[in-house]
């Protein structure tokens, strides 16, 4: 009986002492997640994470998690999220739940953004580790901001995940959504923050008593004054910020579909998009616009919208003309003024189409472009992004900017890009004579 | 260094087995004694509600279904051996886990009876391990881990309605190196016989 109460004892205290290894590794870990294989679609595969530091409250140096928290002053606070891990015979841990799982992921993700920004010399333009909030719980929130999406949040510099209650590949577990998300915060740096320091932007997200809404197309087509061009600035920039963040996704993920993956088109949205139709090639960023727009008002702003411009990046007039449709209708219908932001999507997936064709050959055949063609696409981005900045900051008081300008500041930096594509950009971008669209490679093509 | 592990275990279990049988055979040499007596065989079915954290970061109870046998010697000395399994599903969107846990322990336990109730206090060490199925967009995966060593404390009251049947309500914590919380705290509800 001593002999069997020793040895239980030894056996207990063996079990009792959680190995150091299995929660703080010393080293790289390698785990089990899905991620995008080279066939074209998600599969669970061996990756090895770097920077984990701990392996039960999951995080490290790339990523910390919160599990619905809420907010104090300026900070998130809420639970870390422990994680429930198996490990195989060859060393590999493997999640043991759906949400274990969706923290691997983003973690995996994280570290291999942060190594694709230190490949641009960026990596300290975002703070690191990031702050992940998974399950997000935001009462009061429209129904597209309650599920189903992800989104940056520049107050708390935080990226956060609503529960995802669709069929598809969850949100958290999409490699190119997390990429576009994390763009949010490339485009803050470079582009917004110093915007909305300056006040150019009308971020009001009801419509206040006492914000005009110039009603009627007449006072409405037309960029000059200063009426609405505080919130056409706001929507403009939202636009290349999700546009170029497709593009940044795509540049990321080398996945071409990452928006069809997780999203599906909702009833009545297949008068704005083919939903059978590859985003990449037609419509990247498109379910996100047709997500938002549910309301009748909005579907026919944006069908009305379509058959104008044919795919074509549109005017500062016609741009602005809709948001103040929509706007007004809005107004008229009780819905929130923030309901024009369906337009932005709308217009952001357009620029991210222009751009990607033109990176990959215009019109024609796509091609598939290896990680340093990325790289080199994304370094002429940044440039891009910087010169947006510049151009708004410089904005004098009843001056306007035309979005193609915006998006020739982007292309024109793609000076590898073919000349023959250039044609492509034109036919998109318009008859553009206040800027080059094309870099040195296009000057055949060039309008300036 | 884990197969040097299983060995001593199972070297110090057999030598544990091997004292009780050198026992067992001075008893049955004496004409008094009734060794039928002195050993029980004992059958049970268990449930055991662990309660282990959860997906959502709260705690609830899985439901372990076990099934065991072992020895009651001299009324006063518990041994069992017990295997049990669990499953659990969780998923979002196309992506579901589907986990299966099992264990095998050995455990001993100290018992008083009076008037057909019988408290006990024992302790037990075995090996348990996971299995997960992931599928991901309609890929599967199929992962398994190590066996892996546990153990856990128990104490509850056993109730004989009858002499040969029993049944036992029981606190337990389980301890592991995967197992969260650690140690983790449940309940279990046995049916036995005793023959």
């Amino acid at each position: 009986m001593r002999i069997l109460c020793l040895f239980a004892f030894f056996l207990a205290l063996v079990s009792c002492v959680q190995s150091d290894r299995d929660v703080f590794p010393s080293g790289p870990v390698r785990v089990k997640i899905p991620a995008y294989g080279p066939n074209g679609a998600y599969e669970m595969r061996v990756v090895q994470l770097e920077t984990v530091d701990n392996l039960k409250v999951f995080g490290g140096s790339s990523a910390r998690f919160y599990y619905s928290p809420g907010v104090e002053g300026n900070s998130i606070v809420g639970l870390r999220p422990s994680v429930k891990l198996g490990k195989d015979a060859d060393g590999v841990y493997f999640p043991l739940d759906a949400v274990s799982l969706q923290i691997l992921t983003i973690y995996f993700h994280s570290e291999k953004l942060r190594e694709f920004d230190r490949a641009l010399d960026i990596e300290n333009l975002t703070r690191w580790p990031k702050t992940i909030v998974l399950n997000a719980q935001i009462p009061g929130a429209s129904v597209y901001v309650r599920h189903n999406n992800a989104f940056y949040w520049p107050d708390r510099d935080a990226m956060v995940f609503v529960p995802y209650t669709q069929t598809s590949l969850p949100i958290a577990v999409n490699g190119g959504v997390i990429g576009h998300e994390h763009f949010h915060y490339i485009f803050e740096s470079l582009v917004e923050r110093q915007v909305k320091k300056k006040g150019m932007y009308d971020e009001e997200s009801s419509t206040a008593a006492g914000t005009t809404i110039v009603e009627g197309t007449e006072g409405a087509n037309s960029c000059t004054g200063t009426d609405g061009r505080k919130r056409y600035l706001l929507l403009l920039s939202r636009a290349l910020n999700e546009g170029l963040a497709d593009v940044w996704a795509w540049l990321y993920s080398g996945d071409t579909r990452f928006v069809e993956r997780s999203l599906s088109l909702g009833a009545g949205a297949d008068d704005v998009a083919d939903p059978t139709n590859p985003l990449c090639d037609e419509f990247v960023g498109g379910v996100k616009a047709a997500r938002r727009l549910s309301k009748e008002v909005d579907r026919k702003a944006v069908r009305d919208l379509d058959s104008k411009v044919k795919g074509k990046i549109e005017s500062c007039k016609c741009f602005h003309a809709r948001i103040v449709d929509i706007e007004a209708a809005a107004k008229a219908s009780g819905l929130p003024r923030d309901t024009s932001v369906g337009l932005a999507y709308h217009l952001g997936s357009r620029v991210a189409k222009v751009v990607k064709q033109f990176v990959t050959g215009g019109e024609g055949q796509l091609k598939t472009l290896g990680l340093e063609d990325r790289h080199k696409v994304a370094r002429a981005l940044l440039v891009g992004l910087t010169k947006i900045e510049k151009r708004i900051l410089s904005l004098k008081d009843g001056e306007w900017v035309e979005p193609a300008d915006l998006v020739a500041l982007v292309t024109q930096e793609m000076s590898f890009v073919s000349p023959e594509n250039c044609k492509y950009l034109q036919s998109k971008l318009g008859n553009n004579e206040r800027v080059r669209v094309c870099g040195s490679g296009g000057k055949a093509a060039v309008a300036e | 260094m884990k197969k040097l592990f299983f060995l001593v275990v199972f070297l110090l279990s057999g030598s544990v087995f091997a004292q009780k049988a050198v026992r067992f055979q001075s008893v049955i040499a004496r004409p008094e004694a009734k060794p039928r007596d002195n050993f029980k065989a004992i059958f049970y079915l268990s449930q055991d509600f662990r309660f282990e954290r959860n997906e959502n970061m709260g705690y609830s109870p899985h439901r372990l279904m076990s099934l065991g046998f072992g020895l009651r010697y001299l009324g006063r000395y518990v041994g069992f051996i017990e295997g049990g399994s669990f499953n659990e599903s969780t998923g979002v969107g196309n992506v579901q886990v589907n986990r299966k846990f099992e264990t095998v322990n050995f455990s001993g336990a100290l018992m008083t009876q009076a008037w057909g109730i019988a408290p006990y206090v024992g302790l037990g060490l075995g090996v348990a391990r996971d299995t997960a199925d992931i599928t991901v967009d309609g890929a599967d995966s199929n992962n398994r881990s190590n066996w892996e060593p546990i153990s856990h404390f128990f104490g509850g009251v056993r109730f004989f309605p009858r002499t040969t049947a029993w049944v036992s309500l029981e606190g337990k914590f389980v301890v592991g190196p995967r197992i969260d919380p650690n140690p983790a705290p449940g309940f279990l509800v046995r049916l036995g016989l005793e023959l």
